[in-house]
């Protein structure tokens, strides 16, 4: 009787580890690592299967232990782009352009061609950044968001947000044309954007041969991405597109709380920077017009459209 | 099973789950998870695997986590 409880005990610990490492295998498998991790996690486990090995297993029990905090801290490469870390290469030859996802958004009513294929470009961003813009010191730990009351950046010259140029971007063009910038020259942003206009956003810049980069985002856009209008490399998986070897595939989101901008790393590799500060990485930070937004090595000018 | 041998049982059993919890604390959260969830792991039993259990199969939302699709 005795032994027929032993081995039903052992049956039932085999079960329990057989279902506990399939769903460890799956978890492994989702974050993009090797399956047979789970092997090591249960295999303290599994000593108690065999007879007269209770001790081993009992010795061993630190190893899931430790495994798993390992897991905890480490790079999931299927959900983290690490092709880039530690490099900033230069600009792929291919223009940036917005996915098919953001393009079929673009379109705004009562603009022609020609107003969208004549984009004065923004006035080139300069390098010179303001020191001690912040008003805050950003914590390096992951925080929630507080909705109500965001974390907020702002520069010198953000007091003052300048209007915008007109919208670009139709939905025939190519919605960031690109031209020399010896060509077209830095121009100020025109006045007289309205109020509906006050909803949209610009960001525009240089990149590094001089080619102009215009992204025109819209405020029903970002709304109408529950979670968070994606800026990063990947078409897939990113409303707004840019095609540049140091932004990584989900580089950053764009959120709005009420007509405010708010800008979150997702854990990039190279970075967002607001006005030459790096940005915690998985905290949303309130960005003003007129800033200057760096995914990886591209900089834009944010302004209202 | 005498109740000392017991209750250095127990005591070791929540020292494991303990720190069994905290890396999953952290977990849950990477995952989009609510990280009160690694709590379930306290539970005797079945509480590792319901854990287990969410997080193999309840989506990873969060967009920061959105899977890499290589090109």
């Amino acid at each position: 009787m005795e032994l027929v409880l032993e081995i039903g005990i052992r049956v039932l610990l085999a079960a329990y580890i057989g279902i506990g490492g399939w769903l460890t295998m799956r978890v492994l498998q989702l974050a993009g690592l090797r399956w047979w991790w789970a092997i090591l996690l249960w295999a303290p486990a599994g000593c108690w299967l065999v007879p007269g090995a209770e001790l081993a297993g009992l010795l061993a029990a630190p190893i899931p232990v430790i495994l798993t905090w390992a897991f905890a801290y480490a790079e999931w490469p299927a959900l983290i782009d690490r092709s880039r870390i530690g490099r900033r290469s230069g600009i792929t030859p291919e223009a940036p352009q917005l996915s098919e996802r953001a393009r079929a958004h673009t379109f705004f009513p009562g603009m022609d061609d020609d107003e969208a294929n004549s984009p004065p470009p923004p006035p080139r961003p300069s390098r010179d950044l303001p020191s001690g813009a912040l008003e805050q010191t950003i914590p390096h730990k992951r925080q929630p968001v507080d909705p109500d009351n965001p974390p907020i950046l702002r520069t010198p010259n953000s007091q003052r947000p300048p209007a915008a140029a007109p919208a670009r971007v139709s939905h025939r063009s190519n919605p960031t044309p690109q031209t020399p910038a010896s060509e077209a020259g830095p121009s100020a942003p025109p006045n007289g954007a309205g109020p509906a206009d006050r909803e949209n956003w610009m960001l525009s810049g240089f990149d590094d041969e001089g080619r102009v980069l215009r992204y025109q985002v819209r405020a029903d856009d970002i709304r109408a991405c529950d979670d968070g209008y994606v800026v990063g490399r990947n078409p897939q998986v990113a409303n707004l597109v840019i095609s540049d070897d140091s932004v990584s595939r989900n580089h950053a989101c764009l959120r709005l709380k009420g007509l405010r901008l708010l800008v979150e790393d997702l854990g990039s590799a190279n970075g967002t920077w607001i006005d030459g500060r790096a940005l915690s990485p998985h905290r949303a930070f309130e960005v003003a017009p007129g800033a200057s937004i760096e995914f990886g090595g591209v900089k834009l000018t944010l302004t209202h459209a | 099973m005498d109740t000392e041998t017991l209750i250095i049982w127990i005591c070791g059993y929540i020292a494991f789950s303990g720190l069994m919890v905290a890396p999953l604390w952290v977990i849950f959260r990477r995952a989009g998870h609510a990280a009160a969830l690694s709590l379930l792991f306290l539970l005797p039993v079945a509480g590792p695997l319901i854990a287990l259990y969410l997080l193999a199969f309840r989506p990873w939302s969060t967009p920061h986590n959105l899977p890499r699709q290589d090109a």
